[in-house]
This record gives C-alpha cells, structure tokens and sequence, in this order.
C-alpha cells in the first residue's frame, strides 16, 4: 500500500464511522471529504456533535503524520547514499605544467615561462588553533625545562 | 573555463640585488580541450618598501607540457 492510498483509506474509514460526515452530505470524493474534515476540526460543526472532534483530531493527525514520516526517512536515506558518494576533488583541469609565451610588455622583453600549477589546501585556521592550544597546554604540563 | 590569478614574483638583478615583487593580478582562461590557457591582467612592480615601481598591462598565452 503506498502513500496516497493509506491516506484515502484513513479518511474512508473514518468517514464511515463518522455520523457527522453521513448527516452534513457533503461530497463523497476524498479530496472534497477532507476539506469537510478540516472543516470539522476547526470547529464548523453543530454543538450536538463535539464528541467527534476528538476523532477527526486523530484521524487528521494521522493523515497529516503517515505521509510526512516515511518521506522524511526516504529524503534522509537518498542524503546519506549522495553523502556516500560525495568523494572530495583534489585536484583541477588546470593542474599541470605549462609552456608559456610572454609577450614584450612594461619595457621587458619577450620571455618563456615553464609554469607548474597546483592545487592543494592546508589546515584550517580552526584546526591550527586547536593544534596551538594543546601544544601550550601540553607545554604548561610538562614545564618549562622540559617543554623547550 | 576561468580563473581568476592573483600571483606574485620576487625579482632580482643580475647582481643579486632585490629589485622587488611582481603582483600579477588578471583572469586565465582555459580552453575547452583544457590544453591551452590565456593570462592577461595587470603586472605591478613593487619595490623592497612596498612603493609602486611600475604596472603594466600584460598578456600570456601557455601550452600544457
């Protein structure tokens, strides 16, 4: 049973328990039987029929909870397999050795350039910090003879 | 493909003198068979105290080896 038709089957069932929604005769589609449903829950409805409220609480909680639920654990699901795939890039198209021609310009003459292009990254500013703080402490710990 | 370079280059003279430090500031281009790159920019020469010597427009062109 997917989504969708546990939802229509939810509001049908509740629909045939319900006397209010038997008496109003209001419409029979499921679209249509679910407005009538909110409409219950906000209060619309005759004072004779309150004992139904809490129903149609439950039966709307429900209808609202099911379809939220296992969607979320699919979207999850699908976020953690492209997390899996999300492999890092370290490196560039541009990343190479070049052979470049500099034309004459500012009074120099023309000139080749053997260029060697990388890419790379260091440790974050965060990380040194850390890195900087447990040496001091470390240094703290063993004193100042030993932390030369 | 472009990029964006923001390079620098100390210089010196034949005598070993420090003549200053080139800024080389412009976008490089990538060709689509990612065997050829375009520079063009500015080239600015600053001396040892941070004064500006000379700046120039200038041009590259580079093969991949």
């Amino acid at each position: 049973m997917n989504f969708a038709s546990a939802i229509s089957a939810s509001i049908s069932s509740h629909k045939r328990k319900d006397p209010v929604a038997r008496s109003t005769q209001g419409p029979r589609t499921t679209a249509e039987g679910l407005s009538s449903f909110h409409i219950g829950v906000l209060g619309h409805i005759p004072r004779t029929t309150r004992f139904s409220v809490k129903k149609r609480v439950v039966a709307v909680t429900r209808v609202g909870v099911f379809p939220l639920l296992p969607m979320a654990y699919i979207v999850s699901a699908q976020e953690a397999q492209e997390e899996q795939q999300r492999v890092p890039v370290f490196t560039d198209p541009i990343v190479g050795a070049w052979n470049c021609t500099i034309p004459p310009a500012g009074g120099a003459p023309a000139f080749n350039d053997i260029e060697n292009i990388h890419v790379g990254a260091g440790p974050s500013p965060r990380l040194m910090m850390q890195l900087h703080r447990r040496s001091r402490a470390l240094r703290s710990e063993l004193g100042p003879a030993r932390g030369r | 493909m472009t990029y964006s370079q923001k390079a620098y280059q100390k210089s010196w003279d034949a005598s070993g003198n420090f003549l200053g430090t080139f800024h080389y500031l412009g976008p490089m281009s990538l060709n689509a068979a990612l065997n050829q790159l375009s520079i063009k920019g500015t080239a600015t020469l600053l001396d040892a105290n941070g004064n500006v010597v000379t700046s120039f427009p200038f041009t590259a062109s580079c093969n991949r080896l």
